[in-house]
């Protein structure tokens, strides 16, 4: 089974392509432009996997909350790819996941959204780790737990034979998480 | 048959459409969003950008429908990359990219007012041959002098606002809902345009450019003080009058001053009823022709994308799929310096 992964959400395109037993990782900044990022990422670990996009099986996105636009960018990128090679496609908030790798995370987030809800986003108390300096190199290290369960997620959305509509595909922004539309 | 898929995001209307080699429109699917920017009296970068990539795959699907075709049946997918709000462009740009790499399709990256300049050649061949262009729309103003198909000179454009946006802006005064252009155009066929008499800016001084921010000004002090519909009507027939005597004197000028016998109005604006009836008349008195552009080509739409990608396509412009969004680009290689969204 081939899954790509793709989260953009954050301050580096990153990129994760299981391929059989073999896991590639691959990142790109945004300083190219973040269409270029995003899409860079992609082509950058396809070809070091030596899979082309019709050797997938399913790509999984982080649908944010996030970087607005590269969030936007990677969820249409995508489900361009998916609509075009007949795939499907697996979308997840970074809530799900993040509750999904740690319990810890459940707390956490459960407590943050109501902090925010009820005291608003500048007083949450909370850092977003868009602007600390760090290179890819080690922001990835930092996040191969998080991009290996997107792939795991992908795995077995597509065993389950979930649909993975790229017609469906939606991004996930914060308002809309404190209000309970998403999950 | 060689077939373009147009993708088109520039500012609130998600579009795509089919266009086949002989520049027939197999399908065009528009998705606007009126009702996401009347609130705010304009339109809002972040929610353009959002309700773009909620329905732009269903936009793209529809459009393969309608024309009863398939990806694998396309030649190419062009898109605009090079003219609107920045978060609505890399939405087009991102599908576009998408689909393009997942058939093995070329890219054929364009400019946005570029298309519009095609949509009045797709209407009319004789347009392929030297002409001067009145873009006019909401988010762009300019006259233009089409030498040949990608080689454009902007010989005049406005300094401040386009007569679009002055259209939205005395809409709102009139209690109109954004976008208000073509319910002012409706309103003002039953006014009297000389009930009141709006200056004609910029109209004699010599040049090709536009100015219609100081015109927003003389209508909302009338328009505050207005009592019935009736007079509204008024206000609005006079403040298209001095509208469309501007765009007409300036546009001719252009023609006369160029030795271009051929003129062809495209983008919204150009849908205005006063000015598809009077600037064919007054250029006829000269000798010049004029090539109104369809309306269904004259708002934002794909069609005019995919047409023009058709004939980028035939002359080899198409992209490695190295592809960005660069929303800020000029129009042609003479017109270094005339950047749209400034005016």
């Amino acid at each position: 089974m081939n899954v790509l992964a793709l989260d953009a959400a954050g301050r580096f395109s990153l990129t994760a392509l299981r391929r059989s037993d073999e896991t590639f990782y691959a990142t790109s900044v945004y300083g190219q432009g973040a269409v270029r990022a995003v899409y860079s990422s992609v082509d950058q670990v396809l070809e070091t996997g030596g899979l082309k996009v019709s050797d997938l099986d399913a790509i999984v996105v982080n649908t944010g909350p996030g970087s607005w636009t590269a969030t936007r960018i990677a969820v249409t990128y995508t489900a361009g790819l998916a609509f075009g090679a007949g795939l499907r496609v697996y979308g997840y908030s970074g809530f799900a996941l993040g509750k999904r790798i740690d319990a810890r995370g459940v707390a956490f987030i459960d407590q943050l959204g109501k902090t925010v809800a009820e005291e608003g986003a500048g007083d949450a108390g909370f850092i977003v780790n868009l602007f600390v300096n760090e290179d890819g190199a080690s922001y990835l290290a930092d996040r191969r737990a998080w991009m290996d369960e997107m792939l795991k997620l992908g795995a077995e959305a597509l065993a389950a034979g979930e649909p993975g509509d790229p017609l469906e595909l939606r991004t996930t922004y914060f308002q809309e998480f404190l209000a309970g539309a998403r999950n | 048959m060689g077939l373009v898929l147009g993708i088109e995001t520039a500012c609130d209307d998600t579009a795509a459409a089919v266009v086949d080699d002989e520049l027939r429109i197999r399908s065009s699917v528009v998705w606007g969003q009126k009702q996401t920017h009347q609130a705010f009296n304009g339109v809002v970068p972040e929610l353009a950008a959002r309700r773009h990539a909620e329905v732009i795959m269903q936009v793209v699907k529809q459009a393969l429908d309608e024309a009863d075709v398939c990806l694998s049946d396309l030649s190419a997918i062009a898109v605009n990359n090079q003219h609107g709000l920045v978060r609505s462009v890399v939405v087009g740009v991102a599908t576009a990219r998408g689909l393009a790499v997942s058939q093995g399709l070329p890219l054929i990256p364009l400019h946005h007012v570029e298309a519009h300049v095609f949509s009045a050649i797709m209407s009319n061949p004789e347009l392929f041959e030297e002409h001067i262009c009145l873009a006019v729309a909401g988010g762009h103003n300019a006259l233009i002098h089409v030498h040949e198909i990608g080689d454009y000179e902007v010989i005049g454009r406005t300094l401040d606002d386009s007569a679009g946006e002055a259209f939205d802006k005395v809409g709102s005064y009139l209690g109109l809902p954004f976008p208000a252009g073509a319910q002012v155009d409706a309103l003002a066929r039953g006014g009297n345009p000389k009930a009141y008499d709006f200056p004609r800016p910029k109209i004699k001084d010599g040049t090709l450019n536009f100015s219609f921010s100081g015109l927003k000004t003389p209508v909302r002090m009338v328009a505050e003080k207005l009592q019935s519909q009736d007079s509204a009507a008024d206000v609005a027939a006079s403040f298209e009058r001095a509208v469309v005597d501007v765009l007409i004197a300036k546009t001719l000028a252009a023609a006369e001053l160029r030795g271009v016998k051929q003129v062809s109005v495209v983008g919204g604006v150009a849908c205005n009823t006063l000015l598809r009836q009077d600037l064919p008349k007054a250029a006829a008195e000269r000798g010049i022709k004029v090539t109104l552009t369809p309306p269904r080509l004259c708002t934002d739409n794909a069609a005019m994308v995919a047409g023009l990608g058709q004939y980028k396509l035939r002359h080899g412009a198409v992209s490695k799929l190295d592809i960005d969004a660069t929303p800020n680009a000029p129009l042609g290689r003479r017109a270094a310096n005339y950047r749209p969204n400034q005016g």
